[in-house]
């Protein structure tokens, strides 16, 4: 049991089952496209439970190791493994993806086949970018994810749908492309000063990264900083999301929110921090400072919002300068929040964006002044909904709150005045979220369209239970969760801190010297 | 009396050409004896024969490096993969012409003897080890072209393509031969191991700094530049490679490519070295300057043979990046690298199958009376033959260098030769122009699957021919494969590369 490649069978699973629809089943077959797309992601979602109960929480390292050599002669190797940063990223992204194939079953409801087969090439593509300890890998998998989510959108996608599949594509192409700069500059860096070998494999460009000088670690920062940041999106590089967002399909819009932004802020947990510490101690102004602003603008913005998918795209941008924030706090705390929140944000975002879906189905509007009053009509719809927002607002006892306050303890370690701003963004997004609610759910029931709108129906109230059932458990009983990733996210700090460390022992020592001198 | 001395001449190195020329007779004869409606039988012998000479070029694999013909001809193993891969490009032409050239009206069995022709001109070219062995290639194989462009007799386009090529071409080879003149004036020796002998004696800043070497530098790379069609050399291009049949356009993107791309490494690299400092600025401003403008030409255009034609263009200036970052100035030491150089032939490699897999797709959709030339021809192909489309769709994804294509690998190794030698600006240029044309291969894919049919009454029109079919799906399934296992690709192109040195 303990040699079978469970990770390789995680991501190629997927796969699998999208050439199995493509070669054998028939067009007009939509049940059995569904029955069968359902049972691959169920299928992977349960084998990739032993991650869970398998982990060994005290590891820092790599646990599940895979390795291959894939092209000796450029130094590619197939090298797969888990730890505390990517573990619950994995659970997350299996748990989306058949959430969003259950969700797409009346939503979608033509050339179904291309449907379901492009949703499984990206849960294939999403979770080879999670699972890849070799760059050249994770790169790989990073650009694959692009072209079924292109497909996606602009198949299936609402009315500005080619606009915004083109602009999503080229926008993150273009950052990818010049990170793509960075890690080449690693890679012969690491061929001339480094090991002296040709390789791509992460462990071994552990030990070279803190080695490159601070001149180059700069460049290959921003390199790595323009790739990651569009796809967070931090400011000012975010807007190709609430078109990408709003034109996507309900599934299309949960898989980008819940998995594919989160690429971006475990790129630079997985590569920017550890590989380039010091130049990460010197952006930390500019990074928080971003953060920040995407945290306001984007709670602004939000509020300001008609459609209720922009306001939620907004409130991403707004979450993830969060998530970043907490990043960028360079501590303990602040990683373990920020690491928490992407999947905190990932469970009460994307149930936003599948309950927006299904009231979407029922009146094809996502205009809030089309709604009013619905908390007669779909009790159940409504308490759901106010439990998510709740969650995304960040209210004790939900999910939301435990990564928010582990942030906000990061960033007032870092300085106050971060913490500060950080703290008006919660207020904000409290503000745009209640309003919402209240403009939707409350009052009176005026539209007449919105008189015999049909509750939440069993198969939808299936697909958020798991959703909901996390938000409280993570809320009240953090622990297995945080104690997974507490072991590699300390390592990460001890990385990236050790400078820091060693700046303090020069102090002091220079102190001693003074001391002694004197006397 | 004088004794006559004949030279030692080692014919069997020179067993593919003799072939070659062998078969070309054999197919001339062969066609007059075959009637109007079998001339598919002169493509089958022609593939046949192709097949017999790569055959041949294969087992001078690890012989050379050896030269003969009094040094004028060369073989090594960077000759046999080009020469290789040359074949390869012309047997699947082959096997694609037999039935477009039918549909087009042009089913003349000299249309296979002037594609061996050219053939013959390129494998000269890429064994040549002289100056005069230079030109003699580089004439053969572009009047064969300038013949096969204007093939298509009734259709004005096709005419004016040739003419114009031709005429451009013959000027551009004049320039060339100037430039052999002024380095033969110099030097006193046409054989290019005897040139770069004699340039690498003497002092280095001697030779950099004489005018007469300079004029010849520049000569030299204005004659190839409009060979390899760099901006803005290019004028050509675009009409030349629209005009003409589109399986000799598929051919020419490929092979005279591949065949200039590997004397201008013999000349430039092995030969002229020492003047490395004139002309790798001049190289680099072609290539950033190719890679812009055909990138961004294509982008305006909406003829899919004329945008394809444009981004054939730029993928000679990413061939070229990599060319020209095969140098660096060590505390003033040259110092080559088989990396890049292998990385110039790993692109030429992939993009053999990926260009000719995308000009594919276009004779695929040419039928009677209807040529799928327009973007607007394909629209909603996705949805009524997705298996069709899905294959375009690779075949763009690979030009445009996403993974998991034989085309990213490509792409990813050329940007990596270019870092590697710090050519980091090139590397910028040629990303970002890379991340551009993703634009006008997107805009493909967009019309195929997200664009309903314009008329969804009226189905698509296409080949059924089994010879293209099959083509196809090899280039499809090289393309795939090259992406996904490229190590054994790699490792033969960096032992070809490394026989030059």
């Amino acid at each position: 049991m303990n040699n079978l490649p469970l990770l390789s069978l995680i991501i190629f699973l997927p796969l699998l089952g999208a050439i199995i629809i493509m070669l054998f089943i028939k067009k007009e077959q939509v049940k059995t496209i569904k029955m069968f797309a359902t049972g691959v992601a169920f299928l992977d979602f349960l084998i990739s439970l032993p991650l869970w109960t398998n982990f060994n929480d005290s590891e820092a390292g790599f646990q599940f190791v895979e390795k291959a050599s894939w092209i000796p002669s450029i130094g590619v190797s197939y090298y797969l493994g888990v730890d505390g940063i990517s573990v619950l990223l994995i659970l997350l992204t299996t748990l989306t993806m058949l959430i969003s194939i259950v969700c797409s079953f009346t939503a979608i409801k033509e050339r179904e086949k291309e449907y379901y087969v492009c949703l499984l090439l990206l849960g294939t593509g999403m979770l080879g970018t999670f699972l890849a300890i070799d760059i050249f890998l994770f790169y790989v998998f990073f650009e694959v994810t692009l072209v079924p989510m292109y497909f996606l959108i602009g198949i299936w996608g609402g009315t500005r749908k080619l606009y915004a599949a083109i602009k999503f594509f080229l926008y993150t192409l273009f950052g990818s492309v010049l990170m793509l700069l960075g890690i080449l500059a690693l890679y012969f860096f690491n061929m001339k000063s480094g090991t002296g070998t040709l390789t791509f494999s992460l462990t071994e460009l552990y030990v070279v990264g803190p080695k490159i000088p601070l001149s180059l670690q700069v460049w290959i920062f921003l390199a790595f900083f323009i790739g990651f940041a569009i796809k967070v999106p931090m400011f000012p590089f975010h807007t190709w999301l609430p078109d990408a967002h709003v034109e996507a399909p309900t599934a299309g819009s949960v898989i980008l929110a819940g998995i594919l932004l989160k690429m971006g802020t475990y790129g630079f947990v997985r590569f920017v921090l550890p590989l380039l510490p010091e130049a990460t101690q010197l952006f930390v102004p500019f990074m928080v400072l971003l953060s920040i602003i995407g945290i306001i603008y984007g709670a602004l913005v939000a509020m300001a919002q008609t459609d209720i998918k922009k306001l939620v795209a907004y409130s991403s941008v707004s979450h993830l300068g969060f998530v970043m924030l907490g990043v960028f706090a360079l501590n303990e705390q602040g990683l373990i929040g920020g690491q928490l929140q992407m999947i905190n944000h990932g469970i009460s975002t994307g149930a936003l964006f599948l309950l927006v879906g299904i009231v979407y189905e029922r009146r094809h509007t996502r205009e809030i002044s089309e709604y009013g009053g619905l908390s007669k009509q779909m009790p159940i719809f409504t308490v759901i909904f106010a439990i998510t927002m709740l969650s995304s607002i960040g209210l004790p006892g939900l999910n939301g709150f435990v990564g928010e306050f582990l942030i906000l303890i990061g960033a007032f370690k870092k300085s106050y005045v971060y913490a500060a701003f950080a703290v008006i963004g919660i207020v904000l997004g409290a503000a745009y979220m209640l309003w919402l609610f209240q403009r939707v759910f409350f009052g009176k029931l005026e539209n007449p369209k919105n008189e015999n709108l049909p509750d939440c129906n069993l198969r939808e109230i299936l697909y958020l239970a798991p959703l909901v059932i996390l938000m409280f458990w993570i809320g009240l009983y953090p622990k297995p969760f945080i104690n997974k990733m507490e072991a590699s996210l300390k390592r990460v700090v001890k990385i990236v801190d050790q400078n820091e460390a060693s700046k303090k022992v020069a102090i002091i020592q220079d102190r001693i010297s003074k001391v002694s001198v004197k006397n | 009396m004088q004794q006559v001395v004949i030279p030692d001449i080692l014919f069997s190195l020179a067993f593919p050409e003799i072939s070659l020329a062998i078969l070309i007779g054999i197919v001339l004869i062969f066609d007059l004896f075959v009637s109007p409606e079998k001339k598919s039988l002169v493509g089958a012998v022609s593939l046949i024969g192709i097949v017999v000479v790569l055959y041949f070029t294969l087992t001078q694999w690890n012989i050379g490096p050896k030269t003969t013909f009094s040094d004028f001809y060369i073989v090594d193993n960077f000759s046999v993969f080009l020469k290789s891969t040359i074949l390869i490009c012309a047997a699947l032409t082959v096997l694609m012409s037999i039935d477009y050239i039918k549909v087009e009206k042009i089913n003349y069995g000299e249309f296979y003897a002037m594609l061996l022709f050219s053939v013959f001109g390129m494998l000269v070219l890429v064994s040549a080890n002289d100056l005069m062995t230079l030109y003699l290639g580089i004439e053969t194989m572009s009047i064969s072209i300038y013949v096969l462009v204007a093939f298509m007799r009734n259709d004005v386009l096709s005419r004016e393509a040739g003419f114009k090529y031709f005429l451009m071409g013959a000027f551009a080879s004049g320039i060339l031969l100037y430039g052999i003149a002024l380095l033969y004036g110099y030097t006193g020796n046409t054989s290019f191991t005897a040139i770069a002998k004699v340039l690498s004696s003497s002092n280095v800043n001697s030779i950099v700094s004489q005018p007469v070497l300079i004029l010849s530098v520049i000569l030299l790379v204005g004659g190839f530049a409009f060979k390899m069609a760099l901006a803005p050399f290019h004028m050509w291009l675009p009409d030349a490679y629209t005009g003409a049949p589109t399986t000799v356009t598929a051919f020419m993107s490929v092979a005279v490519k591949a065949a200039a791309m590997a004397v201008m490494v013999r000349l430039f690299i092995i030969v002229l070295p020492t003047l490395s400092t004139r002309w790798t600025v001049l190289f680099w401003v072609l290539a950033a300057a190719t890679m812009i403008w055909g990138n961004v030409a294509a982008i305006a255009q909406k003829n899919l043979k004329r945008m394809l034609a444009y981004s054939s263009m730029s993928h000679a200036g990413y061939i070229l990046m990599g060319f020209v970052s095969c140098f660096s100035i060590n505390n003033g030491k040259y110092i080559f690298s088989d990396f890049n150089v292998s990385s110039v032939l790993f692109y030429l490699g992939i993009y053999l199958f990926t260009n000719l897999g995308a000009f594919g797709m276009l004779i695929w959709m040419c039928q009677e009376g209807k040529r799928g030339d327009q973007i607007e021809d394909w629209r909603g192909l996705g949805q009524s033959h997705p298996w069709f489309g899905m294959c375009f769709v690779i075949f763009l994804l690979s030009l445009a260098g996403i993974p998991p294509t034989a085309g990213f690998v490509g792409k990813l190794y050329l940007f990596a030769a270019a870092i590697q030698n710090e050519f980091y600006w090139l590397a910028v240029i040629g990303i970002l122009t890379s991340a551009i044309s993703m634009y006008y291969y997107g805009r493909v894919i967009m019309v195929m699957f997200m664009e309903p049919a314009k008329d969804p009454n009226v189905p698509f029109e296409f080949s059924r021919a089994s010879s293209l079919i099959c083509t196809l799906v090899i280039l499809l399934s090289m393309t795939l494969y090259l992406g996904l296992f490229p190590d054994s690709f790699i490792n033969i192109t960096k032992l070809s590369a490394s026989s030059l040195f």
